[in-house]
């Protein structure tokens, strides 16, 4: 709460400053009005009235209305009122309302008391002062009516001030009929504090919604700037974590390069002396060394995706060349495990990339495939052009994804539990670098696939620009 | 051949050290080591080796570098062929490939770690047969 007074202020200095704007219209309005009124009812209807009296009354509104009008420029050109101005403007409104209470009292004086409808322009006058004041002022403001008119009627009915008539508006004079002035005061006192009642209460309900209005924006603009940090500080750790990624990998490269090497070593050149169960043992060592050499290159290679921005190294690339090499270099292994390598790839297809980028994706994608299928099969490589886009389809007859698998599919580290209980090696990275690849090519990575029968995965990249 | 060739491996982390010493002496070679440059320089005043192996990383991030520079800017050693043996493999910043590079640290070959004694023994066999021509 204690954020938006500032606020509060500032805009009851606005309201205040548009209410006396909007006052001071209503007047000059007023002003016209009664001199068109008098004109005709002298005239036209050539009604009897205190014209000279009536005439000085408008006067003076117009001579105070001028008044406070000229002021008024003074507050309007202030970029923002302090509180002082504020009290300044809130007292010339109070002064206004008050003046024009007693300008109308006196104008219904000269134009026939309690016999002149223009009695219920009171009810004007204390809905405006509901509208621009707390319901405690403007209740004031009504009571200053009802006593203004009481001692009005009261006066008049008991001969303190004169009776001006209005020569033929009415036949008869009613100032002096009890019954009439005692029923016109009352119903006009209840129908005045009903005003207020309504017009204040509007009001405080206008307020409220302004106010909680203002405290949700409030809410709204901090909430929008937590965001903005959070978001900041996101990136930041995102940044950080890659760095210590990198770091961690470049660290574990070299002990790791040398157990590998010191392992080699071992059973290759001391072969006579490593038999049996210790060679078993030296050769798992080797293996699992392996296995984390991989994770460790493709660490690395998940950090520098990270920060990989495109067009750096972008080149003009042939896809069905780089296919071709990349199906050359997974031939052997895939020979090995019995499984052929079909490859679909007619079209010559240009797009601009990073080479390696996507020869890793390529090598990823073609060596699960591989990886991830029984003997005998086939896995298919096809290159087509589909709406202006490369797509490379790398189809299998493996053991599939199951479908509960999917969304976390391209997540760093995942492994599908299929894949996992075949025993082969994954670092569950492969994946996660590609899709990192492919986007940063503007392109895009999907997969389908039925659980026991195959996947088929789908690289989408924009063509290169004629 | 009549005479082993001689070969001086500079490198900082003795497991892979060793490693290559027992590659290269199986490979027929006569095979001394340092530690850092300085002591290189030291072993290549009493005798000079035919090929040299350096590991990039040593003190600093690029000592091989350096060492490599220094070498091949030195009339009395620019004819002496390096292989250099690095873990890090391609974007580092650093330049690794003749056909990539114009700018190319002109030494004559690169192995990545860990290192494979087959392909360690043919890199070596080859730059010596193309020294000797």
């Amino acid at each position: 709460m204690g954020k938006i007074q500032p606020k509060e202020v500032y805009e009851e200095g606005t309201d205040l400053l548009q209410n006396m704007h909007w006052l001071i219209g209503l007047r000059w309005l007023f002003v016209a009005a009664i001199i068109v009124t008098v004109l005709f009812c002298k005239y036209f209807l050539t009604l009897g009235a205190a014209y000279f009296q009536i005439g000085i009354l408008t006067a003076v509104l117009l001579a105070y209305n001028i008044s406070f009008a000229v002021g008024g420029r003074f507050f309007y050109r202030q970029p923002q009122l302090s509180s002082k101005q504020i009290d300044l403007v809130r007292g010339s409104l109070f002064t206004q309302i008050t003046l024009d209470l007693i300008i109308l009292t006196l104008m219904i004086h000269y134009t026939g008391g309690g016999e002149n409808p223009l009695l219920f322009f009171y009810i004007f006058h204390v809905t405006i002062a509901g509208i621009m004041f707390p319901r405690r002022t403007a209740y004031l403001f009504s009571l200053l009516a009802v006593v203004l008119l009481g001692f009005l009627l009261g006066s008049e009915y008991f001969g303190v001030i004169s009776h001006y008539h209005l020569k033929g508006f009415l036949p008869v004079e009613l100032y002096r009929e009890g019954t009439y002035i005692l029923g016109l005061g009352v119903t006009l006192t209840l129908t005045l504090m009903t005003s207020v009642y309504l017009a204040t209460t509007i009001m405080t309900r206008l307020h409220r919604r302004e106010l909680e209005l203002e405290q949700a924006r409030q809410t709204l603009l901090e909430e929008s700037r937590s965001c903005e940090i959070s978001l900041a500080q996101l990136d930041r750790l995102h940044k950080e974590k890659s760095d210590f990624m990198r770091k961690v990998a470049h660290e574990l490269r070299a002990p790791l390069a040398a157990i590998k090497s010191c392992l080699q070593v071992a059973r290759e050149y001391y072969a006579d002396e490593l038999t049996g169960k210790p060679r078993e043992m030296i050769e798992r060592a080797e293996r699992r060394s392996d296995g984390l050499m991989a994770l460790v290159k493709d660490l690395l290679n998940l950090s520098q995706a990270t920060e990989f921005s495109p067009a750096t190294n972008f080149q003009p690339l042939q896809i069905d060349k780089l296919l071709s090499t990349v199906i050359e270099f997974c031939r052997p292994i895939a020979q090995e495990q019995g499984i052929q390598i079909v490859a679909q790839l007619e079209t010559t297809v240009e797009v601009m990339a990073d080479p390696q980028g996507l020869e890793e994706v390529f090598t990823n994608l073609l060596s699960n495939a591989i990886k991830y299928s029984p003997e005998k099969t086939e896995v298919t490589v096809s290159l087509k052009v589909d709406d202006e886009r490369a797509c490379i389809y790398f189809t299998d007859q493996g053991i599939g994804i199951d479908p509960e698998d999917m969304p976390l599919l391209f997540t760093e580290f995942f492994r599908a539990k299929n894949a996992k209980a075949l025993h082969v090696e994954g670092t569950g990275l492969g994946l996660a670098l590609s899709k990192r690849i492919v986007e940063a090519h503007g392109g895009e990575i999907s997969v389908e696939s039925t659980l026991g029968e195959g996947s088929s995965f789908k690289l989408q990249l924009p063509l290169k620009p004629a | 051949m009549a005479q082993a060739a001689y070969i001086l491996i500079v490198e900082d982390d003795a497991d892979i050290l060793e490693a290559m010493r027992i590659i290269l002496e199986d490979g027929g070679y006569e095979v001394a080591w340092a530690m850092d440059s300085g002591e290189a320089r030291q072993l290549m005043k009493r005798r000079r080796p035919d090929l040299m192996i350096l590991d990039v990383m040593m003190r600093s991030p690029d000592e091989g570098f350096q060492f490599a520079y220094q070498l091949k800017n030195d009339p009395q050693y620019e004819n002496i062929p390096i292989l250099i043996v690095t873990s890090i493999a391609q974007k580092t910043g650093f330049s690794f490939s003749p056909e990539t590079d114009g700018d190319f640290l002109p030494v004559e070959g690169f192995i990545e770690k860990p290192v494979n004694p087959q392909q360690l023994l043919n890199n070596i066999k080859q730059l010596l047969s193309k020294a000797n021509n």
